[in-house]
């Protein structure tokens, strides 16, 4: 996280790349593990350049994300605008943590934003039973330093 | 010049802007935040209370179709992939079993067309109704105007589905309404309880015909204009006649529940209740009217 500069080119790409992998199709049993690839993205970037990329972008990706998976609209906007506060009010410290311990803090963070939906589809009528909806987190926070080391690579080049 | 400067900046760890992005956010991040569970909210409501969103999902799936295409990319891939390697012995059987079943199909279409022949000459004996080919277009009820006084819906299904002012909208049990407003991807229906709305009708059991209008109440329709010797008999069943040319004739109306004669009136007053329940269905048909008739019909006959 020493390179404080922003891409925008990356940004497009992986923010494209994450809402394709949303959609993509899975069988169902990988599909309960799906992780949350937006909400890692908008937590890459945002920790990355919290100065370009912060929680009115992660809205506006949420909103696009709502419409692409036929959610009620403003679900994802909710989540990922949470995910991007979070991230800004603790990117501080995140910076000094080192990989492992991020990751912890990526399946904390995804953890609250797969709560809040949980708590959004019981309002609406259709909630989930069972500790099940928690499991994108933990995907996503173990495919977290793999993404992280790689976009370092990827973007340091 | 200046590069090198603050290259030189960058990497003594002074630059300005390395020291300003951590915090130009930070007093403005709440502020944002709040911002932006306000807009949501907003969203939720006019989706979800509302169901007027519509508008915006149409705008930007138009933006988000090159994303749906690329995400069908593996699936496509995966079946070229499985094509391209199917052995040729594999084809053979696989061709083979196509042509006996082609075989069994077409002996079945050869069936189907004298049975449809049959089925329109005996339609004209029992001139149970003419042959007009009526497509159907299922839609969802997406709201509902607020203004109690007036009889209107709104469906998910318009211009972009083939649906035209004008259109009949049914439920599963009778005629609710016409299009008046065809949008791109809405429409709005006013139903055949609205004081405003007119359909001419006639008795199932006898054929007399009448016209049936709105009076504003959700359960009941008047008939206008009936003469006090016309054969109305409380339980029956009003079908739409067609005669405007604008509902297709031989749909369920409305049950006649009341018949009042008055000698002092010139008419008779006789009150409907609808066949179809205007006030809870959401699931509705809007027939596209297409005078199309079948093409395989008996030379020589007459729709």
């Amino acid at each position: 996280m020493t390179a404080l500069g922003m891409d925008w080119r990356w940004l497009f790409v992986t923010c494209f790349c994450a809402f394709v992998f949303s959609v993509i199709e899975l069988p169902l049993w990988l599909a309960v593990w799906r992780p949350e690839w937006l909400a890692i993205t908008v937590f890459y970037w945002t920790l990355r350049s919290p100065a370009s990329v912060g929680v009115i972008f992660a809205w506006w990706v949420g909103i696009l994300l709502d419409v692409l998976e036929g959610k009620l609209l403003g679900v994802n906007g909710l989540i990922l605008a949470m995910t991007a506060y979070l991230v800004l009010i603790l990117q501080q410290r995140l910076r000094l943590f080192p990989i492992f311990q991020q990751s912890f803090m990526v399946f904390m963070v995804i953890g609250v934003g797969l709560m809040i939906e949980q708590l959004l589809r019981s309002v609406t009528g259709h909630s989930v039973a069972g500790f099940g909806y928690l499991l994108p987190a933990v995907s996503s926070a173990i495919c977290w330093p793999v993404l992280s080391v790689f976009m370092e690579k990827l973007l340091r080049k | 010049m200046v590069n090198g400067v603050s290259a030189a900046c960058r990497e003594a760890g002074f630059e300005e802007k390395t020291i300003k992005t951590i915090f130009t956010q930070g007093p403005f991040v709440g502020y944002r935040l709040v911002l932006a569970v306000v807009f949501s909210c907003a969203l939720f409501t006019l989706d979800y209370h509302f169901g007027r969103a519509d508008f915006i999902r149409k705008s930007l799936g138009v933006v988000l179709t090159p994303i749906h295409w690329v995400s069908t990319f593996p699936v496509k891939a995966t079946a070229w992939f499985h094509n391209a390697t199917t052995s040729k012995h594999e084809l053979e059987t696989q061709v083979g079993l196509l042509e006996s079943r082609m075989l069994v199909l077409e002996r079945k279409a050869q069936k189907y067309n004298s049975v449809i022949a049959e089925n329109n000459r005996l339609r004209e004996l029992l001139n149970a109704s003419s042959i007009v080919d009526d497509t159907v277009v299922v839609a969802e009820l997406i709201g509902v105007n607020p203004d109690p006084f007036s009889h209107q819906v709104v469906i998910n299904k318009g211009m972009s589905d083939g649906i035209r002012v004008g259109n009949a909208v049914l439920d599963a049990s009778g005629l609710m309404g016409q299009v008046i407003e065809a949008g791109e991807y809405t429409s709005r229906v006013l139903l055949i309880s609205d004081s405003s709305h007119a359909v001419p009708v006639q008795v199932n059991r006898n054929g007399v015909r009448a016209i049936a209008y709105g009076v504003g109440r959700l359960d009941e329709i008047e008939l206008a204009n009936v003469p006090d010797t016309a054969d109305i008999q409380i339980g029956d069943l009003l079908v739409s006649s067609g005669l405007g040319g604008r509902f297709p004739r031989g749909y369920p109306v409305a049950t006649v529940i009341k018949v009042e004669h008055d000698p002092g009136q010139p008419f008779s007053s006789v009150t409907a209740t609808p066949q179809a329940a205007l006030n809870q269905s959401r699931l509705l048909l809007v027939v596209n009217r297409q005078r199309t008739t079948v093409t395989d019909k008996p030379a020589g006959s007459k729709p």
